[in-house]
């Protein structure tokens, strides 16, 4: 297995809610102790419902926000606790693609200008002629013509936004880039273009991916890894496989389930209730209110993660009698109607893609 | 890779579209015009074939327009029509430059309050809302009486008097695109907080402060004209439009014209100002095309 370029450890970040002279604000645990380990050029998927903590994962680990407490080591600097004049240089190497390619670029200024600016904050010693040549390279690595360059967002597509929130991103020769919902804000054609975009740039310039994500078809595509998060905690962690093929967590099982299957229908297993307020989460594991294989003992131990012989990682206390006891199945081969048509685009934006390629290639001859 | 971009696209200086689309934006024009002419007036007076504006003819007084006197005399016979282009200078400067005074310090303290929060936002909040409890033209008036009268100490005094607006309008709006996408995204780049503010937060600040300041410039001409009719502004006799109006209103009914000519040539600097600073909100954001 390649190296590790990620290590996060105790991560939390506990909003203060409310409160005011004299009361003592509420705490928003929104993530609560999250370890992480991430290996270099590979995918790694951060999946879970709304509201599990997810966004606010991917913006502490580029130091959006600022972490109450925890560890971010990401390529041999610690991300959590340096300055933030270092952090600025430190941003070279870890960069961040936004969820929504309408609000995130700013308005006022022209392609040229926005996937110039890492160049001008990072690569200073570039003349202007040489930071527009530059930029001409970056947006046609994402898919987009130079002539773009001089217009402005609002006169593109959201795909096309999108292809340049990631020139931008890639603009500093970033080692890890983290996406927070990178393609949900999208049609799902272009979707399959952006997600077979970024696995590309992975694979072309050695880059590593964190991608924040709710749709598992996207995940199951594109990432090598995931983790699934539940109430600001990670239940189950490893290979999108093993995960995908035999689930351990009573959480992931449900989710996985809830793929809809060839009649339209979601699986029987189904979960009941309301994911519990953040404010005040339950004692012991977090998903015990939810979790038809709940025990007295769950409200007390807070489960920590623990090795499967499937490679996985689970924080469950019962997840080996669960899977003796095993009553899953896998998520039907056959998929929905809507499912292969989702598929069949992804395939087909490939193939464009490889043969896009070629004819470069011969050009090039 | 940079041999296959065609170098047209290298080369082309990105071009002044800020320019181009106010040159091509019809009431802007118009707008830009109507200032000019009162400019080109007031900068040229000295050289018009024009009476002294502060000559005072006993035989001709409150005179309706005539052949003599294109728009009359006031109520001491000095013509009306050399006391407006006079006057054109003390009251465009008055207009023009406190309200220059008062963006140049309200935009910045604005900016400032409403992306950093916390306690400098705490204090210079305060400061604005100790201001704001004072009506504008009584503080105007303090300020003008402190600073010793002057149309110079005027235009300071209006400035500041008309600060505390500019400072909230512009927090409001910083505290808004504070929390755009974009500005997080200016973050994660690795952008410095100067460039975020000059880049990302003055731009998009700036289109309500343009309109609130082609409305403030006709407060700051009525204020100056408040300010010279307590003698703290313009001195007498030099004339400017505020202080020919305020002289004007005890001769309504006998000498209407008195009023008419620096209120019609109030009312067209404003409109101008309006028409231009509408103009330049629209040029000024590449989404109207």
């Amino acid at each position: 297995m390649n190296q590790v370029i990620v290590e996060v450890k105790g991560l939390a970040k506990r909003f203060p809610i409310g409160g005011g002279i004299l009361t003592a604000p509420k705490l928003l645990h929104a993530v609560d102790g999250v370890d992480l380990t991430v290996h270099q050029g590979e995918t790694f998927a951060i999946v879970g419902e709304s509201g599990c903590g997810k966004s606010t994962l991917a913006r502490l680990l580029v130091r959006l926000l600022e972490p109450t407490e925890g560890s971010i080591d990401i390529a041999g600097h610690d991300m959590a606790s340096v300055s933030q004049r270092d952090l600025r240089d430190l941003r070279r190497d870890v960069q961040f693609i936004f969820q929504d390619p309408f609000s995130s670029l700013n308005p006022r200024l022209s392609v040229a200008r926005l996937v110039g600016e890492p160049l001008e904050a990072h690569r200073p010693e570039l003349t202007a002629a040489e930071r527009r040549a530059e930029v001409a390279r970056l947006l046609s690595q994402v898919g987009l013509r130079p002539e773009h360059m001089d217009r402005y967002p609002h006169e593109f597509s959201g795909g096309q936004r999108q292809r340049i929130g990631i020139a931008r991103a890639l603009a500093s020769g970033p080692k890890v880039l983290i996406g927070d919902e990178p393609v949900s804000a999208l049609d799902v054609s272009v979707q399959a273009q952006v997600v077979n975009l970024l696995s590309d740039l992975r694979d072309r310039l050695g880059l590593t991916l964190i991608v924040i994500a709710h749709d598992l078809a996207v995940i199951r595509q594109m990432s090598d890894r995931l983790a699934v998060m539940y109430l600001g905690r990670i239940v189950e962690t490893g290979s999108t496989d093993a995960i995908f093929n035999a689930p351990h967590h009573p959480y992931t099982r449900a989710l996985l389930s809830a793929i809809p299957g060839p009649e339209g229908g979601s699986g029987a297993a189904g979960l009941e209730g309301e994911t519990p307020s953040p404010l005040a989460p339950p004692s012991g594991c977090h998903f015990r209110t939810r979790c038809p294989f709940v025990e007295p003992r769950c409200a007390e131990v807070r489960p920590v993660l623990e090795r499967t012989q499937a490679g996985t990682e689970v924080a469950c206390i019962r997840w080996s009698e669960i899977a003796r006891a095993d009553d899953y199945a896998p998520p039907p081969a056959i998929r929905s109607a809507g499912a292969n048509e989702r598929f069949r685009l992804y395939r087909e934006a490939l193939e464009e893609a490889e043969k896009a390629k070629e004819t470069q290639q011969e050009n090039a001859k | 890779m940079t041999q296959t971009v065609a170098d047209p696209v290298l080369a082309r200086r990105p071009q002044s579209r800020v320019w181009r689309k106010l040159r091509n934006h019809r009431s802007a024009t118009f707008g830009a015009a109507l200032v000019l002419v009162f400019i080109v007036l007031a900068l040229a007076a000295p050289y018009l074939p024009i009476s002294d504006p502060a000559a005072a003819d006993w035989s001709a007084i409150r005179q309706p327009p005539s052949t003599a006197h294109w728009l009359g005399t006031d109520e001491l016979g000095r013509d009306q029509l050399s006391r407006m282009i006079w006057g054109a200078r003390a009251s465009l400067m008055a207009g023009v430059v406190s309200v220059a005074i008062a963006i140049a310090i309200g935009v910045p303290f604005g900016i400032l309050a409403g992306y950093f929060g916390g306690w400098v936002d705490a204090v210079i909040s305060r400061c604005t809302e100790a201001l704001l409890a004072i009506p504008f033209l009584i503080l105007a008036i303090a300020l003008a009486a402190f600073l010793g009268p002057s149309l110079t100490n005027a235009m300071i005094a209006i400035g500041i008097a008309a600060t505390p607006v500019f400072i909230r309008l512009t927090r409001g709006q910083a505290i808004s695109v504070a929390a755009e996408d974009y500005v997080e995204s200016a973050h994660a780049i690795g952008l410095s907080t100067p460039v975020i503010l000059r880049r990302y937060i003055f731009p998009n600040v700036l289109p309500p402060v343009l309109v609130q300041a082609t409305l403030t410039i006709a407060s700051a001409i009525i204020a100056e004209a408040s300010l010279s009719f307590l003698g703290l502004g313009q001195q007498p006799p030099a004339p400017s439009w505020g202080a020919m109006l305020n002289v004007a209103k005890g001769f309504m009914t006998q000498a209407p014209w008195m009023a008419m000519w620096p209120g019609i040539a109030i009312f067209l600097v404003v409109l101008g100002f309006n028409l231009l600073g509408d103009g330049l909100r629209d040029a000024l954001d590449p989404r109207e095309e």
